[in-house]
């Protein structure tokens, strides 16, 4: 089963092991991960989901969205690699994925 | 083992137990909720979830099984009934009582009945939870007449998911222009617009006087007169605070329960989050009562961290959103009180912010399909920001540098 990890700015691990038909965001709220908050629910209105997604791993999702683009513009520690993890959807055919937490979700 | 008690089982209660686990909690934690469902989303039930694009179980707020690994007790379909604060216990509706040693209320809103001849018919419906929504959308289709009572902004979004489902829909408000509670004219004006252009047909300085059934249809008595046939109806004219326990149990209540900034009633040991809590807010410098998932959440952590006996007050800036056809309304602050607007962007492309200002200064922004804008307003406002009104409606450069 592959896993989502998690790894915050102190390089401290939490492992998940993925669930299909959930996001990046859920999985890490119904696994209590700090660092991702997710106050909207996933409606792409709140950012409190920031995470960076490696290029190499950005395949496996659907690119971003112009609402998603826009609310990542004016998020805190933006970089090239952010996404909300809100739009980050898990499938069975998935290999394990590496996020980054940023320092603090504001 | 010592005991939290928490009553109600929805935003502010679910994520108030899993809060207590996660700082450090190490009691019991019992959450009783009187709806028959585990706590789910209550935003979507007007928006996605009505439009068929989100199903119920992406509703759930937390999953069955993260309740188990927090070792958080969840008592579904059990109403409260009295809160003995000097013997710390509460009684359920079943007979039982609970006793605790620290008790957050989390009882949020309901929804403010109509009171008209006829208001008590089957058709009539209000939309708090998921119960009442599946009520509602059975009874909404392609060949169906839905009428909505209220141009807030449930009853916005109610109409305009039920036209994308093909209803046909029309709007009664008593007020010369929509969302009048909250938004400036111009913006009244932009959604009046938006519905009209969907087909959306809004009857301001309108109402409704009688509801009376015509046959296998009903009938709406308009206050000029004019009848109205439809099919269903729902009522979206406001929230009641629920805060019938804690009046009885003798805590200060006034428009919600009163709390401090650390989510604490006028009972020590009992915490008040959510809709239901009237909360001190360091920006406004008044008390106010919001009606929002993030102030839930927030709150819902600061009541936590403080039973856990870490340092953490309530301070966050208000916000919320509102999604209605293609348009995702975000805003940021409490506009009361401004004495100007400003307008940046391209009303006409549906791209735009509206800045409130008092005497100078930035107290709240509304931005349609302007995320950025949004974001920025969000965390410089409750800094304390004056910015030339030229300068902010210039879209030339940025605002915010
Ligand atoms: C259709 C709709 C759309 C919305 N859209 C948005 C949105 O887009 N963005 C946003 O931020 N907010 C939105 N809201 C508001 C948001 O849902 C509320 O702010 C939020 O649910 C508040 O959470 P709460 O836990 O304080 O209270 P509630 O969600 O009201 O929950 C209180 C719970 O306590 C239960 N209860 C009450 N009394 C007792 C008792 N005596 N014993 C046991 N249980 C009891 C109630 O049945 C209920 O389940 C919307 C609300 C609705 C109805
Ligand atoms: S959860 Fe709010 S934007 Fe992702």
């Amino acid at each position: 089963m592959a896993v989502v990890k998690y790894i915050d700015t102190n390089d401290n691990v939490t492992e998940v092991e993925m669930e299909a038909g959930e996001t990046v965001m859920s999985l890490a709220v119904n696994n209590m991960v700090d660092g991702i908050v997710g106050e909207c629910g996933g409606a792409q209105a709140c950012a409190t989901c920031h995470c960076y997604l490696d290029e190499s791993l950005s395949k496996y999702f659907s690119p971003r969205s112009e609402m998603e683009e826009a609310m990542l513009e004016a998020a805190p520690e933006r970089k090239e690699s952010s996404r909300l993890s809100c739009q980050l959807e898990l499938n069975d055919d998935l290999p394990d994925i590496e996020v980054r937490l940023p320092a603090s979700q504001y | 083992m010592q005991q939290v008690v928490i009553i109600g089982a929805s935003h502010g209660g679910a994520e108030a137990a899993i809060a207590l686990r996660t700082q450090g909690w190490e009691g019991k934690i019992l959450l009783v909720g009187d709806e028959p469902t585990l706590p789910y989303q209550r935003p979507p039930l007007s928006k996605g979830y009505f439009h068929q694009a989100v199903s119920d179980q992406q509703l759930l707020i937390k999953k069955p099984t993260l309740y188990e690994k927090a070792k958080v007790e969840v008592m579904l379909g059990e109403s409260v009934t009295a809160i003995d604060k000097a013997n710390k216990s509460i009684s359920l509706a079943s007979g039982a009582s609970i006793s605790f040693d620290y008790l957050i209320i989390a009882t949020g809103a309901r929804a403010r009945k109509l009171s008209i001849p006829g208001s008590d018919l089957s058709c009539i419906n209000y939309l708090r939870t998921l119960a009442d929504a599946d009520k509602i959308i059975s009874q909404v289709n392609a060949q169906s007449h839905l009428l909505v009572v209220g141009a807030g902004y449930i009853g916005l979004e109610i109409a305009a998911s039920a036209s994308k489902l093909g209803a046909k829909v029309t709007v009664l408000e008593s007020f010369p222009r929509v969302l009048s509670r909250v938004t400036n004219e111009q913006m009244s004006e932009f959604y009046q617009n938006l519905h009209a252009q969907h087909g959306v047909d809004i009857k301001l300085n309108s109402g409704v006087t009688e509801f009376r059934r015509s046959g296998e249809r009903y009938v709406a008595v308009l206050p000029d007169g004019e009848e109205l046939t439809f099919d269903s109806a729902v009522i979206g004219i406001g929230v009641i605070p629920n805060v019938e326990l804690a009046e009885l149990a003798g805590l200060e209540c006034e428009n919600g329960i009163v709390v401090d900034n650390k989510t604490i009633t006028s009972e020590p040991g009992i915490f008040a989050i959510g809709d239901v809590s009237n909360h001190p807010n360091p920006f406004y410098q008044r008390q106010i009562r919001l009606e929002s998932v993030p102030n839930a959440m927030e709150q819902a952590k600061v009541a936590a961290a403080t039973i856990c006996g870490k340092e953490k007050t309530h301070d966050a800036f208000p916000w919320f959103w509102s999604d209605q056809f293609d348009v995702k309304l975000q805003t940021a602050g409490l506009s009361q009180g401004y004495d100007s607007t400003v307008i940046r962007g391209d009303i006409a492309a549906k791209k735009f912010a509206l800045f409130y200002l008092k005497e100078g200064k930035v107290i709240a922004v509304d931005a349609i399909n302007s995320p950025k804008d949004f974001m920025k307003a969000k965390m410089l406002i409750p800094t304390g920001i004056s910015i030339p009104e030229s300068k902010l409606a210039d879209t030339s450069s940025d605002w915010f540098e």
